[in-house]
C-alpha cells in the first residue's frame, strides 16, 4: 500500500463533472505536479483534499490514515497553502505565525518551518515582503503543525526568477526531510522539480513520464 | 493547524488598531467639515433677507368663506412682514414642506370657526419643516393673534347689524338675538385661549431639527467610514478565506469575529473624534457651539453604538458579498443611504403613508428615533430586539455567503 493513495476522487459542479475518478498512489518523500489546462479541475481536486470542498465520491489516504473521514488526522498530517496569498499586508509575518494557535518560537524550530528561513524577516511587514518571502511564510503558516503533506495550488504564480528558486530550494529541503509536496503548477521550473507528475484530463490523473520534452507534455494535456 | 476564534480576534483587533489612526481623523475631519458648513448655511440664512421670509401655508375646510377671512387676516398681520401665506391642502403642505417650497402649515379642522364661534374646544395643527421648527412656536403666535382678530371682526359686524337695526327700528327680536351674540363674544373674548389650542404635530417623528442633521450627518459619517472600514477586508481575499476554512475556523465564526471588530472600530472612531471636537469647539468658543453642537455630540453618542452594530452587520455582509472591499463600499453607501431615508433620517416618515410608515417604522434608524424620543425601557428593549435581528440575520447571511465562497 502506497503511503499516499487518492482513490476514485469524483466532483461535479450541476450539471458538469469535473473529476470523475481521479486516482494517485505515491510513497512520501516526494514533490508530485499535477498539470492541467485551465478548468481542467486541478485547484478543484486540491481543494477536496483540503477537505474545504465536499466531494462526491472517492477516498483519500496518507500515511495509512483517512483523511476524509478523520478532520483531526487531517489538520494535522495535511498543510495547505491556496491559490493566491492568504496573509495581511499590514500584519507582520510573526503576527500571521501567532494565528496558527502555537508559540511562536515553537513554530520556527520545527523540522521543516526551519528549511523556510521566515525567522530572518519575523518582523517585516507582509507589504514589504517579496513574493518569495510571502509565499513561504504561508507555507510556514500551513507546516505550522509539523504537517507531511503539502498541498501548493500555484505556489510560483506571479513570483520572479530568484523568488521561484528560492521557493523551490525551499520545497526541495521539505521533501529531502521526509515531507510530500503535492504542487498543481503550470510553471516550467516547477515541473522541472518535481519527482512526479500527472496530468489532469477528461476528470483523471494520468501519470506522465518526467523525461518527455515540453511538446509532449503539452500534448497529453490535450 | 488549528486557528482558534480567539487567534483570529486578536489578529483582526491589530488590524482595526492598525486602521483606527486613520478613521479618527477621518472623523475629525468630517465634524469639522460639517460643523464649518453648517455655520456657513445658518450664517448665510441669517444674512439673506430672502430667505428670512418665511413661508407659511394655512390649510382647511375647502370653500368655507372663514378661511378665505383666516389668510386675509393672516396677511395682514404682524407676521406677513416676515412671511408669505398661501392657500394650501394638507397634502399639498406636507410634499411643499418636504421640497423646501414651504416652512410651515397651520392647519385649521373642519367647521373650526362656527365651533369656536359657538365656544367649542378645537385643537389646530401645524407641520414645520424638519430644518426650521423654532419658527412653530412664532407662527401659533401670529396665527392665535389673527383667530383673535376675526372674532372681534365678527363682534364688530354683530355692533354693526344691531345698530342698524335699532337705528331702523326693526324686529325687536333679532335685537335680542344679536345681543346673546355680543354676550357669548364677549365672554369667549376674554379667555380665547382656552377656545382652542394649538398641537405640534411634529413632523419629525419626536425629533427636533438638530435631531435630524445628527441624523443625516450620521449616515454620512456612517458612509464615509464604510470607506474607512474598507482596508480591513481589502485583503480578505479568496485565499485567506480557503486558509481560514481549512484551517478549522467556520465561515460563521470568521463573521462573528469581524462583526465585533467591526462594530467596536467604528464605534470608537465615531465617539472619539465626536468628544474632541466638541472638547476643542467649547474651550476656543466657549458658549458658541454649547446650544448647537453639545447637544447634537450627546445624541450622536446615543446613536453610535446602537446603530454601529446594525451597520457593522450591513456593511460586513456587503463586503462579503460583493467579494471585494470596493464593490462592498458601494452597496454600504447604497445601504445607508437608503435605510437613513426610509427611517426618517432625512426627512421625516410621518411625511409617507400609513401603510408605508408602518413598515419603516421597523427599521433600525427609526427604532432609534423612536428610542431617543422616548427613553423608556420598554422602547429600548424593542429597540435591542430589533438591533439583534438586523445585526444576526446580516450575521447569518455574511456566514451563508462566506461559507459558499469558501467552497
Amino acid at each position: 500500500m502506497a503511503d499516499l493513495e487518492i482513490v476514485s476522487v469524483e466532483k461535479r459542479y450541476k450539471n458538469k463533472k469535473v473529476l470523475t475518478g481521479a486516482t494517485l498512489r505515491e510513497n512520501a518523500g516526494q514533490c508530485i505536479g499535477i498539470l492541467g489546462k485551465n478548468g481542467s479541475g486541478k485547484s478543484t481536486l486540491l481543494q477536496i483534499l483540503a477537505g474545504i470542498l465536499p466531494r462526491d465520491g472517492g477516498s483519500f489516504s496518507f500515511m495509512g490514515k483517512d483523511m476524509f473521514s478523520d478532520g483531526k488526522a487531517r489538520a494535522g498530517a495535511i498543510g495547505y497553502v491556496p491559490q493566491g496569498t492568504p496573509l495581511y499586508e499590514e500584519l507582520t509575518a510573526r503576527d500571521h505565525l501567532r494565528l496558527c494557535g502555537r508559540p511562536v518560537g515553537e513554530i520556527l524550530s520545527g523540522r521543516f518551518v526551519k528549511l523556510l528561513g521566515v525567522g530572518e524577516y519575523l518582523d517585516l511587514r507582509v507589504s514589504r515582503m517579496s513574493g518569495g518571502m510571502k509565499k513561504r511564510l504561508a507555507i510556514a503558516m500551513a507546516l505550522s503543525g509539523e504537517q507531511k503533506l503539502l498541498l501548493l495550488d500555484e505556489p510560483s504564480l506571479a513570483l520572479d526568477l530568484p523568488c521561484k528558486a528560492e521557493l523551490h530550494r525551499s520545497l526541495s529541503d521539505y521533501a529531502r526531510e521526509g515531507g510530500t509536496v503535492l504542487l498543481v503548477t503550470h510553471d516550467l521550473q516547477e515541473i522541472a522539480a518535481c519527482d512526479k507528475l500527472y496530468i489532469l484530463r477528461d476528470g483523471v490523473l494520468v501519470s506522465c513520464p518526467k523525461d518527455g520534452d515540453l511538446s509532449a507534455i503539452a500534448e497529453r494535456m490535450g | 493547524m488549528r486557528v482558534t476564534f480567539l487567534s483570529y480576534l486578536r489578529l483582526q483587533t491589530k488590524r482595526a488598531v492598525k486602521v483606527l489612526p486613520a478613521m479618527l481623523v477621518l472623523g475629525a475631519l468630517l465634524f469639522a467639515a460639517l460643523t464649518a458648513f453648517s455655520v456657513y448655511a445658518h450664517e448665510a440664512r441669517v444674512n439673506d433677507p430672502a430667505s428670512r421670509r418665511l413661508r407659511v401655508g394655512i390649510a382647511g375646510e375647502e370653500g368655507n368663506p372663514y378661511m378665505t377671512l383666516a389668510g386675509m387676516a393672516l396677511k395682514n398681520d404682524s407676521i406677513s412682514s416676515s412671511a408669505e401665506i398661501l392657500r394650501v391642502t394638507e397634502a399639498e403642505a406636507q410634499q411643499m414642506i418636504r421640497a423646501g417650497d414651504l416652512d410651515a402649515c397651520v392647519i385649521l379642522p373642519e367647521g373650526f370657526f362656527e365651533a369656536i364661534g359657538v365656544g367649542e374646544h378645537k385643537q389646530i395643527r401645524y407641520l414645520t419643516s424638519p430644518y426650521r421648527t423654532g419658527i412653530g412656536r412664532s407662527v401659533m403666535r401670529g396665527v392665535a393673534s389673527s383667530i383673535s382678530k376675526i372674532l372681534l371682526a365678527c363682534e364688530n359686524s354683530i355692533y354693526g347689524v344691531q345698530k342698524f337695526i335699532s337705528d331702523n327700528g326693526l324686529d325687536r327680536n333679532a335685537v335680542d338675538e344679536s345681543n346673546v351674540l355680543i354676550l357669548r363674544y364677549f365672554t369667549k373674548a376674554l379667555d380665547r385661549d382656552a377656545l382652542f389650542e394649538t398641537v405640534a404635530e411634529s413632523p419629525s417623528g419626536g425629533l427636533s431639527a438638530d435631531g435630524h442633521t445628527v441624523l443625516s450627518a450620521f449616515v454620512f459619517i456612517m458612509m464615509i467610514w464604510g470607506g474607512g472600514a474598507f482596508s480591513l477586508y481589502r485583503a480578505d481575499s479568496k485565499a485567506v478565506r480557503d486558509f481560514l476554512a481549512f484551517s478549522g475556523l467556520s465561515p460563521v465564526r470568521q463573521a462573528c469575529a469581524g462583526l465585533i471588530l467591526h462594530t467596536a472600530l467604528c464605534t470608537f472612531g465615531l465617539i472619539v473624534p465626536a468628544m474632541i471636537f466638541a472638547a476643542v469647539c467649547n474651550a476656543l468658543c466657549p458658549g458658541a457651539f454649547e446650544a448647537a453642537f453639545s447637544s447634537g455630540v450627546f445624541a450622536f453618542v446615543l446613536r453610535v453604538l446602537a446603530a454601529s452594530a446594525v451597520f457593522s452587520a450591513a456593511s460586513y455582509f456587503f463586503y462579503t458579498a460583493a467579494g471585494n472591499g470596493a464593490g462592498g463600499l458601494l452597496l454600504h453607501a447604497f445601504f445607508g443611504l437608503t435605510v437613513g431615508y426610509l427611517s426618517g433620517c432625512f426627512y421625516p416618515i410621518t411625511f409617507f403613508s400609513p401603510a408605508v410608515r408602518a413598515v419603516f417604522s421597523l427599521l433600525p434608524g427609526a427604532a432609534a428615533i423612536r428610542f431617543i424620543s422616548s427613553f423608556d425601557l420598554f422602547s429600548f428593549f424593542i429597540l435591542l430586539f430589533w438591533l439583534l435581528l438586523f445585526a444576526s440575520s446580516a450575521l447569518v447571511l455574511s456566514g451563508v455567503k462566506r461559507g459558499r465562497r469558501a467552497a
